[in-house]
């Protein structure tokens, strides 16, 4: 364990053109099995650098458990999930520099206010105060969260946490912002919001890395995407590529069930 | 369209009533003792699925819960008598009009005697003979009486006194000048309840006092400790209000619930009040009189639970009812302490009886104590009426008033303001913090400020603990100002009891809100440890200002003092890390039944070992305080280990650490190395007769070949990664190049030679000391070595088996398994400390320096041998030294 903490090899990949590795996300082979269901079997994927990355899939799909191997909460039982040539599980410290992270439920300490909260996440990304004022300034007028602040975020409304999430996640400025289920619970304007951050991020060379069951999101928003089903990759590539792979010129909609099996009667394809 | 079916208020009440019912079943079966481990990876498909969180049900559990149900019940008793029979003790004390002094009915009797052999004395005519005889009675009389001023349990000064006063009273007024005391039974029979007139008022209003004491109790344990609900956004009131029942309905369900599902009123009050009804001849019905005077009590003490809390939940915001739950977890716990410390404390049960003498005697029909007098033994049958009649209008009034009042209470809606802004804050989040507040630090101290729950449990109930057994024994405070180490023993206590509610819990405190330090750049252990090290300082300041508080008072302070003072602190300290490590280790994480996230077992486990490590603060000797800082330094050290090797998987409800070689492997080795050395010795002593030497030769050969072949056996069938070059068998695992052999056996003899010349140095400045000399010529005297007669036997213990097995054992896995965490240092240092114990104290200043040179012989040859060979060398020179 000890060994890890400075090899020389990490790569900086903050300076993405530099990099020597073509994709920021890499999984290979990654299987994750809970006794005897395999949550996620055999997944392989590859994110390149600024892509506003789509994990699409039904409910149960294996979204949330992939989601959670790439932020090293949970260990592979088998294949590699690698974030800039860092390995999720074994170099979890150093990938966090790197990644924000959106879960699809927030919870917050019961007695703690909302600036609080993004207080001690910064702190504990090594942030000055300075700095920390100066992000949340700016994160706070995008998603409206300003008069909520001095609020204990326990009291608040599930569409406020998961903003509050949102701003601690982008407050170091990641390469890479992962986001289960980001736009669950946000009411409309907030919605909006959340994709013109996204499409912003994507713009100053960041990567998006998230997963919804929202089609027309991820229509609008991504530019590759991957459908999972029953734990498998089902579909992968732009939207384009796919749509090439179909027939031409049907909708994301129709791609995703003809891909993801008629989940609504349960029927496999 | 289908319209759901209207239900009545009988089968609401009996609905909810039900599920609540269910809900205490689940959780008291939920406590488990053993935890089940969850079900490891590859499980073959079709077995029961590895995630699922709910406990099932099994019938070990219902048997034992069963079990655990009398245990508590019989408690209840037990209290309950013991708490009548001092109150009638006491009462009929009070009413004794002559200064006759109240002692056992033993001494009595054996104070008759002895004065009947004292006058018949007079009658002697042989003046030795009957001087003998006077003496022997004499002697007789001293015993019982310093027997008799013994009993009560005083500090040494009070004892002295009143053994003094019993001479007096028995050299003026003889055997007359004592009663007996009324409490020499254990028991409460039917003459419990005092039948003459005034003792008998006395001890009525006394039982009244104390049911007035169990209503605080049931009232704010309901709302406090029983009701997590109270400070929750979500009211589960709020979801049963979504029914098509009416809210008289719903209230009503309420008041039953609070009323009669309180488990601590059935298993403590109910037989307290059984037993009050038998102690006044009421015989077997005590059973049925008891179970409705408890039904009464708990009928009014649920209605004031629902309109107060209906009332607290309109009037009060969020934040408020959550301070207001705290006061009343506060107050609920003192209520019970004082309930219990009312059935064991004498000065407390005085005080009760004279607080009864004072009120008037027509308080006792309160409301609350209206039952009792139905079990006065000299209630006359319109006095039992009337107060029957009392108990049925006064439930109809309190009920009535309750399930009015609340529904008055919620005509304007069920709570004060709906949305997300319910708790809203008046005032702004105050100014940014000071600069060296940061981090993990200011949340947990902010949260401690915060949350007035965690801040009762921690900061304050750890005082009222030893402030209640200071009341109870008031014996303890002589104690602790009379002796330093009984002070220090009380010091490290307080600290090491607030760690059980502040560090033990404090993974499981973070609950939920785990995900967010996983998504931080900082190894959850890091931060784990931080929180520790502040529950740490916390500790400290507990411990420290009990003790300056002592020192103050204190009448008896040594230098000797400082090292026992410095003992408890060091001990406040290692118990933050051994508490959390404990806790963390048994908290999982992924369990959503709160009660069980933590295992209790666990919790036991740590009392325990606090115990005695205050023990070793108690003993006078200095070898048993050193073996016991040194093994628990390394216990915190191999916990922390474990909990740095979870952490990675602490939200991964399969996949596990992958095995590797650890302190706690050594250390349970070394354990095992013992024990079994032990029951062989017995095994050969039986087999060979004639020949110590060789029974103990043999006897450490085969302990050592067990305990080396089965952890070698378990690393393997656990596939510990690079095993052999781990414990330093072959040189490494990689085929690297290292130092040739020859280098590495230099080592081993240089440093062999080393440490052997170092401990001849010792023992030679050791003889210049007449100190010394004395110290070892004992230990040489119980030394194995001096009694051998068979030097052969001696040399293959001390040059082959020792050297081989110990150094297997200590460099092998204790030195090796801390090596995987820490620097060289420290883990030469801590083995060395670990080999030193094991050996006799004459012999821990040389064995020291030998584990130190054995573990740089190792570390710098990466074989096993080398050290080996040190070990060989230097037990060699020492037996040609001894000649």
């Amino acid at each position: 364990m000890s060994m890890r903490s400075a090899s020389p090899q990490i790569p900086e990949f903050s300076n993405m053109s530099s990099s020597p590795h073509a994709n920021l996300v890499e999984i290979q082979g990654l299987t994750k099995s809970f006794g005897g269901f395999e949550a996620v079997k055999d997944l392989n994927l590859s994110v390149s650098y600024g892509q506003i990355f789509a994990l699409l899939g039904p409910n149960g799909a294996g979204k949330t458990t992939t989601i959670r191997m790439l932020m090293g909460i949970l260990a592979p039982t088998a294949g590699l999930a690698r974030i800039g040539g860092l390995d999720c599980f074994e170099d979890r410290v150093e990938v966090k520099r790197r990644v924000g992270y959106l879960p699809d439920e927030p919870i917050f300490h019961d007695h703690l206010r909302g600036i609080e909260i993004i207080r001690f996440s910064g702190e504990m990304h090594g942030l000055k105060r300075e700095e920390i004022e100066v992000r949340t300034r700016t994160l706070l007028q995008q998603l409206e969260l300003t008069d909520a602040l001095d609020e204990f975020a326990v009291n608040y409304s599930r569409g406020m946490k998961k903003k509050l999430a949102l701003i601690c996640a982008m407050l170091h400025d990641p390469a890479l912002l992962i986001l289960d289920e980001p736009t669950n619970g946000l009411d409309p304007f907030a919605t909006r919001a959340l994709h013109e951050i996204i499409r912003a991020n994507a713009a100053a060379g960041k990567t998006i890395f998230f997963s919804t069951h929202l089609l027309d999101q991820a229509e609008k928003l991504c530019t590759q995407i991957a459908i999972m089903a029953k734990g498998q990759l089902a579909a992968h590539g732009t939207l384009a590529e796919l749509r090439e792979k179909l027939t031409s010129d049907s909708s994301l909609e129709e791609i995703f069930f003809s891909v993801a099996g008629d989940s609504g009667s349960g029927i496999a394809p | 369209m289908i319209l759901s079916r209207p239900i009545g208020t009988a089968r609401t009440v009996w609905l909810i009533a039900r599920l609540a019912l269910r809900r205490q079943l689940n959780l008291f079966q939920s406590a488990r003792f053993l935890h089940k481990k969850k079900a490891p990876a590859g499980l073959p498909p079709g077995d029961q699925p590895a995630r699922s969180a709910t406990a099932t049900k099994s019938r070990g559990r219902s048997v034992f819960s069963i079990f655990i149900l009398f245990f508590m019940a019989f408690n209840g008793f037990s209290i309950g008598a013991r708490g009548l029979l001092s109150l009638s003790a006491a009462s009929r004390d009070l009413t004794v009009t002559s200064d006759k002094i109240p002692i056992s009915a033993n001494t009595v009797s054996g104070l008759i005697r002895a004065e009947k052999a004292l006058q018949r004395a007079q009658e002697f005519y042989d003046l030795t003979k009957r001087d003998e005889y006077v003496a022997q009675w004499n002697r007789y009389v001293d015993e019982l009486l310093v027997w008799e001023a013994g009993r009560a349990h005083l500090s040494e000064e009070d004892e002295n006194a009143r053994l003094q006063q019993l001479h007096d009273v028995f050299e003026r007024e003889g055997s007359g000048g004592f009663t007996v005391r009324a409490d020499a039974t254990f028991w409460v029979s039917s003459s419990t309840w005092p039948r003459e007139a005034k003792p008998n008022s006395i001890f009525l209003r006394s039982l009244s006092l104390i049911v007035l004491l169990w209503m605080p109790f049931i009232v704010f344990g309901s709302l406090g400790l029983n009701n997590k609900n109270l400070g929750e956004v979500e009211w589960n009131f709020e979801w049963l209000y979504t029914f098509p029942a009416s809210a008289r309905a719903l209230f009503s369900s309420k008041l039953f619930v609070y009323s009669f599902l309180n488990p601590l009123v059935w298993v403590f009050f109910l037989p307290f009040l059984i037993l009050t009804f038998f102690s006044s001849g009421f015989g077997y019905m005590a059973i049925p009189v008891g179970l409705v005077a408890m039904l009464y009590v708990s009928i009014l003490a649920g209605a004031l639970c629902t309109i107060l809390e209906v009332a607290l939940r309109k009037f009060l915001s969020l934040n408020q009812l959550k301070n207001i739950q705290a006061l009343f977890t506060v107050l609920g716990t003192v209520s019970l302490l004082l309930i219990y410390a009312s059935s064991i404390s004498k000065p407390l049960v005085d005080f009760i009886v004279a607080r009864a003498t004072a009120i008037p005697a027509f308080l006792v029909w309160n409301p609350f104590s209206v039952p009792l007098i139905l079990g006065l033994p000299s209630a006359s049958t319109s006095q039992r009426y009337l107060s029957s009649f009392a108990m049925v209008c006064l439930t109809c009034a309190f009920t009535s008033l309750a399930l009015l009042g609340s529904e008055r209470l919620t005509r304007d809606g069920l709570v004060k303001a709906g949305g997300p802004y319910q708790g809203t804050r008046k005032t702004p989040a105050g100014k940014p913090r000071a600069p060296w507040l940061r981090g993990i630090l200011a949340q947990e101290l902010l949260l401690l400020a915060r949350d007035r729950n965690l801040l009762v449990q921690v900061l304050i109930v750890p005082l009222l603990v030893p402030a209640f057994y200071l009341l109870i024994y008031s014996g303890m405070v002589s104690a602790v100002s009379g002796n330093f180490r009984h002070a220090a023993m009380l010091a490290f206590g307080v600290g090491a009891y607030s760690f059980l509610s502040s560090a033990m819990p404090l993974l499981n405190r973070e609950d939920k809100t785990l995900w967010q330090l996983l998504t931080y750049p900082q190894s959850l252990a890091t931060i784990l440890a931080k929180k520790a090290t502040l529950w740490a300082v916390i500790g400290l300041l507990y411990g420290g200002a009990a003790l300056l508080l002592i020192m103050r008072f204190s009448r008896h302070l040594h230098v000797s003092s400082w090292g026992e003072a410095f003992l408890a602190l060091y001990g406040i300290a290692l118990y933050a890390f051994i508490a959390s490590g404990i806790g963390i280790v048994a908290t999982n994480v992924l369990e959503t039944e709160p009660r069980a996230r933590i295992r209790t077992d666990m919790v036991y486990l740590y009392m325990i070992l606090a115990a005695m490590y205050a023990t070793a603060i108690y003993s006078p000797s200095i070898w048993a305080k050193l073996a016991q800082l040194v093994l628990s330094t390394l216990l915190a050290f191999a916990l922390w280990q474990k909990v740095k090797d979870a952490c990675p998987y602490i939200l991964d409800p399969v996949a596990r650490p992958p095995r590797s070689l650890s302190l706690a492997d050594g250390m349970i080795a070394i354990l095992a190395f013992f024990v079994l050395q032990g029951l062989m010795s017995l095994f050969f002593h039986a087999v060979l007769e004639d020949s110590p030497p060789a029974q103990i030769t043999l006897a450490y050969i085969f302990a050592g070949l067990i305990v080396a072949s089965l952890a070698l056996y378990t690393f393997r069938r656990q596939d510990v990664p690079n095993l052999w070059m781990n414990i330093g068998v072959t040189r490494s695992a990689d085929g690297r190049k290292t130092h040739p052999i020859w280098r590495g056996l230099l080592h081993g003899v240089g440093w062999g030679a080393l440490a052997a010349l170092g401990a001849f140095v010792y023992l030679r400045v050791l003889n210049m000391f007449p100190q010394g000399q004395i110290w070892r010529q004992d230990a040489e005297l119980s030394s194995f070595l001096s009694r051998a007669d068979r030097p052969i036997w001696i040399c293959i213990l001390a040059i082959v088996a020792a050297p081989l097995f110990e150094e297997f054992l200590f460099r092998g896995l204790v030195f090796q398994g801390l090596r995987r965490t820490t620097g060289p240092v420290l883990a030469a240092l801590a083995s060395a400390a670990l080999f030193a114990l094991v050996h006799p104290p004459i012999a821990v200043v040389p064995v020291f320096g030998l584990g130190i040179a054995a573990a740089i012989s190792f570390q710098k040859s990466r074989f096993l041998l080398a050290p080996i060979i040190t070990h060989a060398v230097y037990n060699a020179c020492a037996i040609f030294l001894n000649g």
